[in-house]
């Protein structure tokens, strides 16, 4: 009796389990569904049921990864037939709110992108910028990059200077100096991963100055450069100017051009002296001889008057000044910098002539390079 | 980059080399273009004052650097200079190697294997490289010529005194400045270049 009634259970569930399936497909044939595909089978289509009366929102990442260089972008979506543009960007989710009172379809197309990285700098732009709004950009697209060639790191003091590019590592070239402040590549063509390095150098500034006259050899330059500086001293009226040393660096002498090695920012002022004796020479001599011939004149004249002390006393002046005194060597100082400057040089010479000092590196001291 | 320091520390250490990878360094390789990579590597470091790029070393022993030039260069150097020691690799990034010398004197030795173990037995001088191509700084060699321009107008000034051309005052006041210039100098060429300037100009 027990097996019976067991039986009996078994068999009733069975049986509404078949019926329950029957319904559920029934109520599934009879609902509305969304079909989404792909263009060209970017990724697998699939089906989904839409319940009348309830809102529908599509989801779809904006990107999605190719293989290691290279991801697809989405660009557009058709709604059963009509096409629309999709606001193009990077990252998160597409979304998209389907109508639930029939089936629709929704075709997604993509495009390919590409990465184009850049080193060396960041002061740089894309031209045109990445439909993206990032590094990346679609197949087929031909992508210059604009880049500004110095970036000043020390204001006045330090600078960065671009001096070069390369496309992938293996293509090189340099940037040359045409007085413009920025430099574009030529269009790249984006049909797969590039990077483009630039080449820096770092400038300093060299800042001769000076109380009178006018400086010559302030600028930028890079480190290892031998600059020749110098000073156009002038004078005031009869007064002239004479540079006495120059100040605030090692400076070297090449004959009579004194020289700064450029090894960081550097400032250099020139120690002006003033030279009195064009004023001697063109006023108080005059006066002086004036003075002796008028007071003969009066003498002459007046020949019971005492003149002799007065006499001795200005041709003493006269003589004094028309002959100084000169033991010693006044430009002694000078002399011997400049010998110091000609040894210097002469051992740089004997470096080079031993082979100690390569082609390369005897240039940056001559200042040619 | 590497720092001076270490550059300096390649220059002043002799390495010892097997005959086998010696050979490198002697005429009879002259041809070779291992011998050719080993020498532009040198004159490229010492230009750039640290490690150098494939391209450029394919650039410079070829005339090129496209791939199939650098394919070459690398294999060249991984088969020889690598596995004898005579170059370092260094990966500065995954697309960035460069390779720099691991010393510029060389001392050729023999070794050999008897009862009492193995041992080594140099054989003929210290082989270094061209002097020209150590990565010397510009700054080392300013400072020599300048310690030869200083040490010259000192013994000028002292000749020039005794000789009466300038007076006690003058002679002083010059003395003590290029004194102190030349004591600077020293200063700089015995903390910051110790060793090398005997290695430099001394066995020039």
């Amino acid at each position: 009796m027990k097996l019976l009634i067991i039986f009996g259970l078994v068999l009733s569930s069975l049986i509404f389990a078949l019926n329950y399936d029957d319904i559920a497909y029934a109520q599934f044939s009879n609902q509305n569904t969304l079909k989404v595909s792909f263009e060209n089978n970017l990724l697998p289509s699939y089906e989904m049921p839409l319940v009348s009366g309830q809102t529908f929102t599509l989801t779809q990442n904006h990107s999605w990864v190719q293989d290691e260089t290279s991801r697809y972008n989405l660009a557009s979506y058709t709604l059963d037939g009509e096409t629309v543009k999709i606001s193009r960007t990077a990252r998160g989710d597409f979304t998209l709110t389907i109508p639930t009172d029939s089936s629709h379809s929704v075709v997604f197309t993509a495009v390919p992108q590409y990465a184009l990285s850049v080193e060396g700098t960041n002061d740089f732009s894309y031209l045109p910028s990445s439909p993206t709004n990032d590094n990346w950009f679609d197949l087929g697209t031909e992508v210059s990059i604009n880049v500004q060639k110095t970036t000043e790191i020390e204001a006045n003091k330090v600078r960065q200077e671009i001096t070069g590019w390369s496309l992938d590592k293996s293509e090189f070239w340099n940037i040359d100096d045409d007085g413009s402040t920025s430099f574009t590549t030529p269009p790249i063509m984006m049909n797969e991963y590039h990077l483009v390095d630039f080449f820096t150098s770092y400038q300093y500034k060299l800042n001769v100055i000076s109380d009178s006259g006018e400086t010559s050899g302030s600028g930028w330059y890079e480190q290892g450069i031998t600059v020749p500086i110098g000073l156009d001293a002038g004078g005031d009226g009869l007064v002239l100017n004479s540079l006495s040393e120059w100040e605030g660096a090692d400076v070297t002498y090449d004959g009579n051009v004194a020289q700064v090695f450029i090894d960081g920012p550097v400032t250099v002022s020139a120690k002006v002296e003033k030279n009195y004796s064009l004023v001697v020479g063109m006023i108080i001599i005059p006066i002086l001889i004036i003075g002796v011939v008028g007071y003969r004149k009066f003498k002459n004249r007046s020949p019971q008057v005492e003149e002799k002390p007065v006499e001795r006393i200005v041709e003493k002046v006269i003589e004094r000044v028309e002959e100084p005194e000169k033991k010693y060597d006044d430009g002694y100082d000078k002399k011997l910098s400049e010998y110091l400057s000609e040894q210097i040089k002469s051992k740089l010479d004997e470096m080079y002539s031993e082979k100690i000092i390569s082609d390369s590196k005897f240039l940056k001291f001559s200042g040619i390079d | 980059m590497l720092s001076e320091e270490d550059l300096i520390a390649r220059i002043m250490k002799v390495k010892s080399l097997k005959e086998n990878c010696f050979k490198y360094l002697e005429e009879i390789s002259k041809e070779l273009l291992t011998q050719k990579i080993l020498f532009a590597i040198a004159e490229l470091t010492a230009e750039k004052m640290g490690p150098v790029k494939l391209s450029e070393i394919a650039e410079k022993t070829t005339g090129a650097h496209d791939k199939s030039k650098q394919d070459l260069v690398r294999l060249t150097i991984e088969k020889s200079l690598l596995k004898c020691g005579l170059a370092e690799k260094l990966k500065y990034a995954s697309n960035d190697v460069r390779y720099i010398l691991t010393a510029y004197r060389f001392q050729k030795i023999k070794e050999i294997d008897s009862f009492r173990g193995e041992s080594s037995q140099p054989i003929g001088d210290v082989f270094e490289l061209p002097k020209n191509t150590w990565p010397i700084s510009d700054e080392f060699y300013l400072l020599l010529a300048k310690k030869h321009g200083y040490e010259q107008s000192l013994k000028k000034l002292h000749s020039d005194f005794d000789s009466d051309v300038i007076p006690r005052g003058k002679y002083e006041t010059l003395n003590s400045d290029y004194k102190k210039s030349l004591d600077q100098i020293n200063e700089k060429l015995d903390s910051k270049y110790s060793g090398l300037e005997a290695l430099v100009v001394s066995e020039s």
